[in-house]
């Protein structure tokens, strides 16, 4: 909502500079976005006069500017006599230098000033009076000594949607009185009248119109073109231009119907019919149904109640009788309505946040007023206002200690009483209580919090005191869930991995594309998604992290460790809540090392991540084992499933050369890619640290070489020694290198005994029982 | 006697081994030495002379001897230097460091947040992402029918559900789990219909609450001073001013000092001097009906801020895609960052 201030000056006194004013008000609950203060962006702009126009490439334009001609390079469309603002090269506007400037072999002294160059938004020609003296400089014009304030107005706070909305809080805050709007109506008797008929009352309880006869249609004068162009809205004709004038002034959004046109001299507001269809002002068709409320005439509707008008009955340059609607419709049902046609015009924002019901002939008459002045319209002394029921002022019961609570601060009795006064509310003293009548412009007061919010507003939230809460509680630990993940996500950035965030949404065709779904009716979709490319919630943490790394590689980063911790989505039955569970995923792809000069140049592969995951299950405290992987996004030779308390939690390994080839990234690209679901782990799992002794005697170090087929899975023969006796404490893999068919593992055994030294017999004994176990079970035997 | 000595030291002076050292030892002390030689001169004196003359001999050979095992000692550390200097390291080349990562400036900044709330006694409790529509915002005093909803350009999953638009339905799930007296924040993601330099439909939150018998508009103002000053620094100016929100009633946004500018206007705070930071307020009586609460004995204090806004003032971001873009030279930029 743009507010000028200098036509805000007409409907209540402004006693301080336009940033004052905006600081204030902001700070009392109407947030400014923007300020352009139009008198200071004038600079040495001034009246000109179009004389010649030469249309090319370039619009080639001759400006009268009284003691000179210039001509001037355009593209703005103009018609020889216009007076428009203009500034000579030499001259400055908008706060910049206007220079000459060469187009091909011709120069171009000076600019043409839109409205864009005063700082306002959008780019439109301003139109000045034919009769203004060419020359003339603006800032001697009174309209464009002005300042333009974007204020932010909250859903709440509908009663501010206009000029004599802002300027009954500006009245409260200022503490000056609301001015009056002088105008002076002059009626005529016609034969000719209007029959409005309302059938839903429960959705227009209120509809006034006036009837005006024989206006000329043409160009609105100045003040109120410029006025318009203020605020953001663009000059039609005359007609239009006043309606939404009124609109800005008093928050009335009003409507102008072509009689001639109307079938039957009758309008009837009803329910539209279903099948039923209106071409609106904007040209477009559109479909209605039962639940919407229209404006019709006999035959058909011509109106979508507070929301746009039909195009048949609108005003053209031929209109001679129209009939200004002014209206008070249900907030519901024009929200619902122009949500469903997907609308939303200046009426109707204003409608769906509550319109004074009260102010519906006042609007009608000013309209009136002006068009009487302005299109020599001549105004019907017979008006419609058909009233359905009244509109009482809503009544509050306070108290002041109520309202001293709420803000918690001492607020005397009689601030709070001129208070809630200054702000255009009754107020009756009941003892220790009061009652408030609330206007019909505002809907936003209910109860007792809401008049003790417009207190403090107004008395100012920066002088209520900071106190700190005594409420006497200890904060309740996190969950283990929590600890855990926060914990990981420290070991695994401190061990050289980056922490990413993907979004939580991703495109089902990638999903399918790579192999990472099998059913799209697994998947949850989202209804009205912002593009394809994220249209359904991740079942995966894994396409995330693929395509971090391929927007890495291709920006040719070298080496890319990433994980990332976040909720995947898996449907749940119909109608419930899917299942969120928090899942960890790694990605690893490129260099192992940065570049150094102490490590050779080597890429991640399957026991990076291994290693990352075995880390993260150590500190969990889980027990897992691992399943060749039958998931096809993944190499079947080099990945594994994680299976946790014999269900699959996890997977990880180097992905399908496919699913590589897919990517279009060139095959040399191992990607090693991983996630397992934290939830469904931590959930079931304890970690109990308890303190080790440390040894008594000696302990005994044993290493062991051994030859085998290639075939055969360390792990088990890991599993193997640690089985065969309980003083075996600890066995490491300290040498692996394959030979042809065969390997050769070198395993070496650390054996501790609580009780005594171990004697050299005891200690061979323990580890022939070990070769020859390993011997029999794996077909492998010693290396001497 | 007193030119042996000279001479002597002239003839050591350059020798730099044990073995020549030797050698000219040899030639004064040793069996044929000179100075042997003046000692076995002694016998051909007078039984006066003799007493005078022993004695200087003997000290000639006492300050012989000493000044042949300093020169040996001397000699015996440059050798031992000589080879410690063939040991000599580049002392420039780069260390070896275990490959470092990176939280996400989010987690950083979140853990930030979450730390200072926990030191006021704040628990952090969490929710569903998905969300039903009643929880969201229903219960939040926002109906169907009620333009406040244009505030949140909402996601829809099918079924009377949505993405949350805010971490506010886990109040609605605390309230009605949990027994009064509450403290607690909610962090979490959180989706919106819509993105652009500075708006992202993902983005984080960290929403909290109070609940008690005894609280007003005033402790509210206490709360958000101290944690926006532990943030932000302990001089952060902060201003208070109306606003609007269905859920809360009186309904504040609270805005810092500009970091940049310090208060004169500069681009980031589009000149107004402030920014913007988190919105609060009271507690709406019919936000506690909704949870089954008597608004009459139950107050209740909220607020809420964008994670990602705190995260792009503090590090100085000026494009929110940036943090979901997972760049990896942009993740580096925030390793090694547990002390600020």
């Amino acid at each position: 909502m743009i507010v000028s201030l200098n036509w805000l000056n007409e409907f209540v006194e402004i006693p301080c500079d336009a940033r004052e004013f905006v600081y204030r008000l902001t700070m009392s609950g109407l947030e400014a976005e923007g300020i352009v203060c139009l008198n200071e962006m004038l600079g040495s702009a001034r009246v000109g006069e179009i004389k010649d126009i030469k249309k090319g490439n370039i619009n080639w334009v001759t400006v009268d500017i009284k003691d000179k001609d210039i001509e001037i390079a355009t593209n703005l469309s103009l018609n020889i006599g216009d007076k428009i603002p203009v500034v000579e090269a030499g001259g400055e506007v908008g706060k910049r230098k206007v220079q000459e400037k060469a187009f091909g072999n011709k120069v171009s002294y000076g600019v043409i000033c839109s409205t864009k160059n005063f700082g306002m938004e959008n780019e439109e020609l301003i139109k000045l009076e034919k009769e203004v003296e060419n020359g003339t400089y603006l800032r001697d014009i009174k309209e464009f000594d002005d300042c333009l304030i974007d204020f932010d107005i909250t859903p709440n706070r509908g009663d501010c949607l206009s000029m004599l909305g802002i300027a009954r809080d500006a009245s409260a805050i200022f503490n000056k009185p609301l001015k009056k709007l002088e105008y002076n109506l002059e009626e005529e008797r016609f034969e000719q009248k209007i029959k409005v008929t309302v059938e839903n009352t429960r959705d227009c309880p209120r509809y006034s119109a006036r009837l005006i006869k024989n206006v000329n249609i043409k160009e609105s004068p100045f003040l109120i073109r410029f006025r318009l162009l203020k605020c953001g809205i663009r000059p039609i004709n005359n007609i239009v231009d006043i309606t939404n004038y009124v609109m800005l002034a008093l928050g009335q959004p009003l409507h102008a119907f072509d009689v001639e046109k109307l079938k039957g001299s009758e309008i009837i507001v009803r329910s539209a019919r279903n099948g039923e269809s209106i071409i609106t002002l904007d040209g477009k068709e559109r479909m209605l149904s039962e639940d919407m409320l229209v404006i019709a005439d006999r035959t058909k509707p011509i109106a979508i109640a507070g929301i746009m008008g039909g195009e048949e009955t609108g005003v053209t340059e031929e209109t001679r009788d129209i009939l200004i609607e002014s209206a008070h419709f249900n907030p519901v049902s024009v929200r619902m309505t122009a949500r469903k046609l997907l609308m939303h015009t200046e009426a109707s924002h204003r409608f769906e946040r509550g319109v004074d019901p009260e102010n519906t002939m006042e609007a009608a008459n000013y309209a009136a007023y002006l068009i009487q002045r302005y299109a020599q319209g001549h105004v019907s002394q017979d008006f419609v206002d058909v009233k359905v029921k009244d509109f009482p002022e809503r009544g509050i019961i306070c108290s002041y200690n109520d309202i001293r609570e709420i803000i918690g601060c001492d607020i005397e009795d009689e601030k709070i009483r001129d208070t809630i006064k200054s702000l255009h509310m009754s107020l009756e003293d009941r003892k220790e209580r009061f009652l408030v009548r609330v206007p019909t412009f505002r809907f936003d007061l209910f109860q007792c919090e809401d008049i003790a919010e417009e207190v403090a507003r107004i008395y100012g939230y920066n002088r209520i005191p900071s106190i700190l809460p005594s409420t006497p509680l200890l904060s309740q630990k996190k969950s283990r869930l929590a600890t855990v993940s926060e914990k990981i996500k420290d070991v695994l950035s401190n061990n050289g991995l980056s922490e990413v965030i993907n979004y939580s949404f991703v495109n089902a065709e990638e999903l399918k594309k790579y192999n990472l779904i099998r059913d799209e009716d697994e998947l949850i979709k989202i209804s009205n998604p912002l593009s394809s490319e994220q249209n359904v919630m991740r079942p995966t943490l894994l396409l995330g992290l693929l395509n971090n790394v391929i927007l890495n590689v291709s920006r040719s980063v070298l080496r890319v460790p990433l994980f990332e911790i976040g909720r995947i989505f898996i449907k749940g039955e119909r109608g419930r809540l899917p299942y969120e569970p928090l899942t960890l995923g790694i990605a690893l792809s490129g260099r192992r090392y940065e570049p150094c000069w102490y490590e050779r140049e080597t890429d991640f592969d399957f026991y990076d991540i291994k290693g990352f995951f075995e880390d993260v299950f150590y500190l969990i405290g889980a027990d897992v084992e691992y399943r060749q992987t039958k998931n096809p996004f993944f190499h079947p030779q080099k990945a594994t499933d994680v299976v946790f308390e014999k269900k699959i939690v996890g997977h990880f390994g180097e992905i399908h050369p496919e699913v590589i080839h897919k990517t279009g990234l060139k095959v040399k690209n191992t990607i090693v890619l991983g996630e397992i679901n934290l939830s469904e782990m931590v959930e079931k799992t304890r970690k109990v640290i308890f303190f080790r002794r440390l040894p008594r005697y000696p302990l005994v170090i044993r290493d062991i070489s051994l030859l085998m087929e290639r075939s055969v899975q360390v792990g088990e023969i890991l599993k193997t020694i640690e089985d065969t006796d309980k003083h075996i404490d600890k066995v490491y893999i300290f040498d692996l290198f394959t030979k042809g068919k065969e390997k050769s593992v070198g395993f070496r055994i650390i054996l501790r005994n609580d009780e005594k030294t171990f004697t050299e017999d005891e200690v061979q004994y323990i580890i022939d029982r070990v070769v020859q176990r390993i011997e029999e079970k794996f077909a492998a035997r010693l290396r001497r | 006697m007193e030119e042996i000595l000279e001479k002597l030291k002239q003839e050591i002076k350059e020798i730099h081994n044990l073995e020549s050292l030797k050698k000219v030892k040899a030639a004064y002390l040793g069996k044929k030495g000179c100075i042997t030689k003046l000692l076995k001169n002694i016998s051909t004196l007078s039984a006066e002379k003799r007493k005078n003359y022993g004695e200087k001999v003997n000290r000639l050979k006492r300050e012989a001897e000493k000044i042949f095992s300093q020169k040996s000692e001397s000699i015996k550390k440059e050798i031992e230097n000589l080879s410690l200097e063939r040991e000599k390291l580049d002392i420039t080349l780069p260390g070896r460091r275990y490959a470092k990562g990176s939280l996400h400036p989010l987690s950083i900044v979140l853990r930030e947040i979450e730390d200072i709330f926990e030191g006021l006694n704040f628990s952090i409790e969490e929710g569903p992402e998905i969300e039903y529509e009643l929880y969201n915002f229903d219960m939040l005093n926002m109906p169907k029918e009620h333009p406040a909803r244009d505030m949140h350009d909402t996601f829809y999953i099918d079924e009377g559900m949505l993405l949350r638009t805010h971490t506010s339905p886990v109040q609605i799930r605390v309230l009605k789990e949990k027994v009064p007296p509450l403290m607690f924040i909610s962090p979490g993601k959180v989706y919106r219909r819509d993105a652009d330099i500075s708006h992202s439909p993902m983005f984080h939150q960290v929403e909290g609450m109070i609940v008690d018998k005894k609280l007003s508009f005033s402790h509210l103002k206490g709360i958000m001073t101290v944690f926006l000053r532990k943030f932000f620094g302990e001089e952060t100016e902060l201003r208070f001013r109306p606003s609007y929100f269905p859920f809360t009633e009186p309904s504040a946004e609270v805005d810092i000092q500009c970091i940049v500018c310090k208060g004169n206007g500069c681009r980031l705070c589009s000149y107004t001097g402030f920014l913007e930071i988190l919105g609060c307020g009271v507690v709406h009586p019919s936000v506690f009906k909704a949870a089954g609460y008597d608004p009459e004995i139950w107050k209740g204090l909220a607020f809420g801020m964008g994670v990602e806004r705190m995260a792009m003032l503090k590090y100085g971001i000026d494009d929110i895609r940036l943090f979901f873009e997972n760049d990896y030279r942009f993740l580096k930029n925030f390793s090694l960052t547990a002390v600020t």
